[in-house]
């Protein structure tokens, strides 16, 4: 397991949990996971990186993309539980500024 | 840097390297017995520079190689890595501008932003037809 993208409907938003790997081989996924539900309707995603143990340039290159699309469709994607280096990454990139981002999951989904 | 008593390896130019190439790494910052918490630095900074050899370095069609030692020396965790293509020093691309909205952001330049922002000094070289890079990180070890 590289990485796994848990997704569940929370309200009109859905939680996306992922684990694992975050790199140049793994990215196209995150960004399939995000078209797919992109193209359900979904416009307003919640991505939970606590059990996130890795991110690289081609990690924020995905999450990028996908916030593009969504902000283009009046919808936004959001983060919670950074931790590690994950959190650093997020912070040295310019990405914890540019993003929502909550210490949990209750106060990301918070209205 | 003289990287004759490093410990070496040397893999093809492609994606399916990194992981290798990581492993290599996080095997002897183990055997160092550095703390599990620089691993996943380490395989920032070894994933940033090697996807940008893996992609850039050789040209399209042609197989090439690329090289990474390492050593823990003087306090220092020390990476020496390097290939066989054409000239590209790393250190000159500009920085990325961390101010842009969303729409603004681009995409690319973030990679060899986060690793001069990770370690305490990094060099370029060309030599004998080698791009060679050379990274030091300060690390507390008792093997110090």
């Amino acid at each position: 397991m590289d990485l796994l993208i848990e997704t569940a409907k929370k309200g009109t938003s859905v939680v996306l949990t992922v684990k694992g790997r975050l790199d140049a081989a793994t990215a196209p996924e995150f960004e399939k996971a995000c078209d797919r539900l992109i193209a359900e309707g979904n416009i307003s995603l919640i991505a939970d990186l606590g059990q996130l143990e890795y991110i690289s340039s081609a990690g924020l290159r995905s999450i990028l993309a996908a916030a593009k699309k969504l902000k283009a469709l009046q919808g936004q994607i959001k983060f919670c539980n950074l931790s590690g280096m994950v959190k650093e990454v997020f912070n040295i990139s310019g990405f914890t500024s540019m993003f929502s981002s909550y210490a949990t999951l209750d106060e990301a989904l918070a209205p | 840097m003289n990287k004759s008593d490093m410990d070496t390896l040397r893999l093809p130019a492609r994606i399916e390297s990194l992981k290798l190439f990581q492993d290599f790494t996080c095997q002897k910052l183990k055997g160092w017995g550095l703390p599990q918490a620089l691993e996943p630095k380490v395989e920032l900074i070894l994933e940033e520079i090697l996807t940008n050899v893996f992609n850039y370095a050789y040209a399209a069609g042609t197989e090439g190689e690329a090289e990474v030692g390492c050593e823990l020396k003087d306090g220092s965790l020390r990476f020496v890595i390097a290939d066989w293509g054409a000239a590209f020093n790393p250190l000159e691309s500009p920085p990325p501008d961390l101010t842009d909205d969303i729409d603004a952001r681009k995409v690319g330049g973030l990679g060899i932003f986060f690793v001069k922002e990770m370690v305490d000094a990094i060099a370029y070289d060309r030599a004998h037809d080698q791009n060679i890079l050379t990274i030091a990180i300060r690390v507390n070890s008792p093997n110090t």
